[in-house]
C-alpha cells in the first residue's frame, strides 16, 4: 500500500508540492494528471526516495521515504522521463546491470532477464545494442528495467511520450497486465483519452495541489455531477424529450445535431434504468441507449486553469 | 554477529562483483577501440624508453661501472616516465566517470536503486584502476629488460610498481571527486587535471625537500633512512623504493607508508565523492568526516615525524621548529574550502539550509550548523596529535605551538562570520562559497603590497588586513594576537549580518 501524507517541497519562496495526501492499494492504476510544472515530476521524485520532502512523507508497505529510503528502493521501480541509456551495452548488459544493482543473485538473473524481456516482449531485441533499439523498445526496456526486481510500486513519469500509436497501445496493455499482477501503477501523462483507458484513479495535480483524487468515475461526477444519457430513437423524437423531462432524476433532456436525444439525468443507475423503462413502455422505439464514456479531458479543463508554478 | 556478517557481506559486493565495475568492464573491452589505445601508449612508451636508453645508457657503453649507473637512471627514468603516464592517464580514465552519469541521467537511475554512492564510486575506481594495471603491466617488458642487464631488481621494480598503483588510485580518487562535484564534462576534466598537476607539484616539491640524500643513480640499490614524504611522489617511485623511516628502532620501508598514506587519501577524497552526492543526513557525509579526523591526525603526526626524521638526516627543510606548522601549511591550504562548511541559502538542498549558528549535534549531519564546531575539532585533533607525536619524537611544546593552535581557530571563525553574512545576501549557494574566498584574496593581496610598498610595513595602512595571513608572510611570534583578532572580526561579521529566517512561503494557488 502506498499512503503519501501531507507531502511539501518548496524551493525558497516557491511551492512546487502543496501538502499532497492520497493512498493506493494494490492493483491501482493511478493517472496523474497535470500541465507542465504542476508538481507530478516533483511528487513522483520524492515517492522514489529522489528528492527530500520539506516536510511531509510517504510511505510503502510501511517503509518510510525518509526513515528507511534503501526499503523504499528495493519496492519501487521508477521509470523518469528519460532513458537514461547507456552506450555500447547490450539489452541484456542492461537489465544484468540493474538486476545485479538490486542484488538478485548471479544464478537467477538470466531467468529474471529472460522473464522481464518476454513480459515487454523484447526477447528478439536480446542481444541488441540499447542504442539501436527504436524509442518504443528503448520505452519497453526502461520499463523492463524497472521490473527486473518485481517491485510493489511503478512510478512511470511520462511513459508515453514520443511513442507512436501502436506503441502506445502496447504500452497500454502492458501498465494494464501489471496491474493485474496486483502492483501499484502512478502514471503521469498528458494524453489524458489514454489514461481513462487503464487507470481505475485519477488525481489532478496544478500548481502542486493535488485538485481532485480519486475513481475515474467519481472525479468525473465531482466535476459533472449529472451523467448524459444518449438515446436514439426510431421516429418521432418531441415525445421522447417530453417524456424523459416526466422522469426522476432528469434536469434536461435535448435533441442533438446528430439526431439523438441527450438526457442530463443527476440520479443513479436505478434511475437510468427506470428511465429505459418509461420510455419503453411509452412506445418510444429505441435502438441505441448509452450513458456519454467518463471524459477526462473535460474534467482537466474544467478543473485546471492552466497556471504553473 | 549479523551485522558483521551484513558487512562482509556489503563489502562483497562493493569490491568483489560490483555491477558497475562489471559493466564498466564490458564496455571497455569491447571493440577495437581499447586495442588501438593501448597499441598508441605502447608506441609512445617505447619512443619514450628509447629516446632514454639512447641519451643515458649508450654514451656509457664503454666503461661497466658507467654503464652500471646509468642503467640504473635509466631505468629510474623508465619508472619516472610511467609515474607521468598515470598522472596524464588518470584525469582522463575518471574526470567523467559521474558527470557522464549525471549528463545521461542515468545517475538517478542508480540513485533511486538500493545501493549506496559509495557502490556507484568503487565500482568506477575499480574499473578504472584496472586500466591503470594495464598500464603497468604493459610496461612490464621494458622494465624486464632493466632487470636482466642489472639495472634494477625484480624486487625494485614490484615496490615500484605498487607505488605507482597506490599513487593512481590517490589520482583516480581525486578526479571522480571532481567528477562529483562537477556539472558538466568541461569542468571537470579541467578541474580533474588542475587538481591532478597541483598533487604531482606538490608532492614532488615535498618529496625533494624531504632529503638532501635523495638523488638519483647510484643510492638505488643501498637503502637509507628518509622521510616517508619521499615515497608522495609519483615520479621518484624507483628512487623511494629502497629508503626507510626508523620508527622505534624498526627500519619500516616508506613504500608501506606511502601505500597507507595512498590507501587513506584515496577512501578519503571517496568518501568525499560521497558526500558530495548524498542528500541531507547521508552515510556518506559521516563516513567523509570521519575520514577527515582520521586524516587530520595524520597530516599532524607525519609534519612532526617528517620533521623529526628530516632533522635526523640533514634535510634542507628549515620550515620551523614547531611540530605542528607543517599542519598549519596545511590548514592554511585547504581554507578556501572552508567555506563550503559554513555556507547556506534558503533554494539550496535542506542540508544546506540555515540551521543554526554552531550546532554539536550537527557535526557529522553536514550541515550548516555543524561546520564551525567541525572545523575546530578538527584544528584541535591535527593540532594536538601534531604535537602529541611532536613530543614523542623530541620536539619541545612552546607558545608559538600553541599559538599555532589559536591562530587556525580565529582564522576559521573568520572564514565563518565571512560566510555567514555573504550567505545572507547571496542569491545562491555558490555565490555564498566563492565571494569569502575573493575577500580574503583581496585581503591577502593588500598585505603583499604592504609588504612590498613600504620598508615599515607597519606604518602601511593596509597592513591591518594582516591578521588574515600575518603569520606567514611577518612574523611567527604573532599567531595568538592575529588568530584572537581574526576570531573577533569573524564574530563581528557575524554580528553585522541579518539573523536568517526562513521565508513564509509565498501562497501560489488563490
Amino acid at each position: 500500500m502506498l499512503e503519501i501524507r501531507n507531502l511539501r517541497k518548496t524551493y525558497g519562496d516557491l511551492v512546487a508540492v502543496r501538502d499532497l495526501s492520497f493512498t493506493l492499494e494494490p492493483g491501482d492504476i493511478l493517472g496523474f494528471i497535470g500541465t507542465n510544472g504542476a508538481g507530478k515530476t516533483t511528487t513522483i521524485r520524492m515517492v522514489s526516495t529522489l528528492l527530500e520532502p520539506t516536510s511531509g512523507t510517504a510511505s510503502i508497505n510501511g517503509f518510510d521515504i525518509q526513515r528507511d529510503p534503501m526499503g523504499v528502493r528495493r519496492l519501487i521501480g521508477y521509470m523518469p522521463d528519460f532513458f537514461g541509456l547507456y552506450d555500447d551495452v547490450k539489452a541484456w548488459e542492461y537489465l544484468d546491470f540493474f538486476a545485479n544493482i538490486y542484488g538478485i543473485p548471479s544464478k537467477q538473473r538470466p531467468s529474471v532477464i529472460d522473464n522481464v524481456l518476454e513480459l515487454t516482449d523484447l526477447t528478439t531485441k536480446r542481444d541488441a545494442f540499447v542504442q539501436s533499439l527504436s524509442r518504443g523498445m528503448q520505452q519497453r526496456l526502461c520499463l523492463a528495467r524497472c521490473l527486473v526486481h518485481d517491485p510493489a510500486l511503478l512510478l512511470l513519469d511520462e511513459p508515453a511520450s514520443g511513442l507512436d500509436p501502436r506503441a502506445r497501445a502496447e504500452l497500454r496493455e502492458l501498465i494494464l497486465e501489471l496491474g493485474r499482477m496486483g502492483k501499484i501503477v502512478i502514471v503521469s501523462s498528458h494524453i489524458l483519452p489514454e489514461l481513462a483507458g487503464f487507470c481505475n484513479k485519477v488525481g489532478v495535480i496544478e500548481r502542486g495541489e493535488l485538485l481532485a483524487f480519486g475513481g475515474v468515475g467519481e472525479v468525473v461526477r465531482s466535476v459533472q455531477p449529472h451523467r448524459k444519457v444518449h438515446a436514439r430513437i426510431v421516429g418521432e423524437l418531441d415525445g421522447v424529450v417530453a417524456t424523459a423531462m416526466a422522469c426522476a432524476g432528469v434536469s434536461d433532456a435535448r435533441i442533438d445535431n446528430s439526431g439523438s436525444v441527450v438526457i442530463d439525468l443527476q440520479g443513479s443507475h436505478e434511475d437510468q434504468a427506470e428511465l429505459l423503462k418509461t420510455l419503453l413502455a411509452k412506445g418510444h422505439r429505441i435502438f441505441e441507449f448509452r450513458e456519454e464514456a467518463v471524459n477526462l479531458e473535460d474534467v482537466f479543463l474544467k478543473l485546471t486553469r492552466g497556471d504553473v508554478n | 554477529m549479523s551485522a558483521i556478517g551484513n558487512w562482509m557481506t556489503e563489502q562483497r559486493r562493493a569490491f568483489f562483483s560490483n555491477a558497475v565495475s562489471q559493466r564498466d568492464f564490458r564496455t571497455q573491452m569491447r571493440g577495437k577501440k581499447a586495442v588501438l589505445l593501448w597499441l598508441f601508449y605502447l608506441g609512445v612508451f617505447f619512443f619514450v624508453v628509447g629516446f632514454g636508453y639512447q641519451s643515458q645508457v649508450e654514451v656509457h657503453s664503454g666503461n661497466l661501472v658507467e654503464l652500471q649507473s646509468s642503467l640504473n637512471s635509466f631505468y629510474q627514468s623508465i619508472i619516472a616516465a610511467l609515474g607521468g603516464f598515470i598522472v596524464m592517464a588518470t584525469p582522463a580514465l575518471t574526470a567523467l566517470s559521474v558527470v557522464g552519469e549525471k549528463q545521461r541521467q542515468s545517475l538517478d537511475l542508480v540513485a533511486c536503486s538500493p545501493v549506496s554512492f559509495r557502490y556507484l564510486l568503487l565500482g568506477k575506481m575499480i574499473g578504472s584502476f584496472r586500466y591503470v594495471w594495464m598500464l603497468l603491466v604493459l610496461s612490464l617488458p621494458f622494465t624486464a629488460v632493466c632487470v636482466s642487464l642489472g639495472g634494477a631488481t625484480w624486487q625494485n621494480v614490484l615496490v615500484s610498481y605498487a607505488l605507482l598503483a597506490a599513487h593512481g588510485l590517490v589520482l583516480m580518487s581525486i578526479g571522480i571527486l571532481i567528477s562529483s562535484v562537477s556539472q558538466t564534462a568541461t569542468t571537470a576534466i579541467l578541474y580533474s587535471y588542475f587538481c591532478t598537476l597541483a598533487y604531482s607539484v606538490l608532492t614532488f616539491a615535498l618529496a625533494a625537500d624531504a632529503s638532501p640524500l635523495f638523488s638519483f643513480g647510484p643510492r638505488l640499490q643501498d637503502p637509507f633512512e628518509a622521510p616517508v614524504s619521499v615515497a608522495l611522489s609519483p615520479f621518484l617511485a624507483a628512487s623511494a623504493a629502497s629508503t626507510h623511516t626508523t620508527i622505534l628502532d624498526y627500519a619500516v620501508p616508506n613504500w608501506i607508508l606511502a601505500v597507507g598514506v595512498c590507501l587513506l587519501l584515496a577512501d578519503l577524497f571517496l568518501a568525499g565523492a560521497g558526500s558530495a552526492l548524498g542528500a541531507y543526513g547521508a552515510k556518506e557525509t559521516l563516513r567523509f568526516r570521519t575520514r577527515l579526523l582520521v586524516n587530520a591526525v595524520l597530516v599532524g603526526s607525519f609534519s612532526a615525524a617528517i620533521y623529526a626524521v628530516g632533522s635526523r638526516v640533514g634535510s634542507r627543510s628549515s620550515l620551523t621548529n614547531e611540530s605542528n606548522f607543517c599542519f598549519y601549511i596545511a590548514f592554511l591550504c585547504l581554507s578556501p574550502l572552508l567555506a563550503n562548511l559554513f555556507a547556506w541559502n534558503w533554494n539550496a538542498p535542506k542540508r544546506f539550509q540555515y540551521d543554526g549558528d554552531f550546532r554539536l549535534r550537527q557535526i557529522f549531519r553536514g550541515t550548516p550548523s555543524g561546520g564551525l564546531p567541525f572545523a575546530i575539532l578538527l584544528i584541535l585533533v591535527g593540532n594536538f596529535s601534531a604535537m602529541g607525536v611532536g613530543l614523542l619524537v623530541g620536539i619541545p611544546l612552546t607558545a608559538t605551538s600553541m599559538g599555532i593552535l589559536v591562530f587556525c581557530a580565529g582564522y576559521a571563525t573568520l572564514w565563518w562570520g565571512l560566510t555567514q553574512l555573504t550567505s545572507c545576501y547571496a542569491a545562491d549557494l555558490k555565490f555564498a562559497r566563492v565571494i569569502p574566498f575573493f575577500v580574503v584574496l583581496l585581503c591577502e593581496l593588500a598585505v603583499v603590497i604592504a609588504v612590498a610598498m613600504t620598508s615599515d610595513r607597519r606604518t602601511n595602512p593596509l597592513y591591518t588586513f594582516s591578521f588574515i595571513s600575518g603569520p606567514v608572510i611577518a612574523d611567527h611570534d604573532g599567531f595568538l594576537k592575529y588568530g584572537v583578532a581574526a576570531a573577533v572580526v569573524g564574530i563581528v561579521l557575524r554580528l553585522c549580518s541579518r539573523t536568517p529566517r526562513k521565508e513564509r512561503n509565498i501562497e501560489t494557488v488563490a
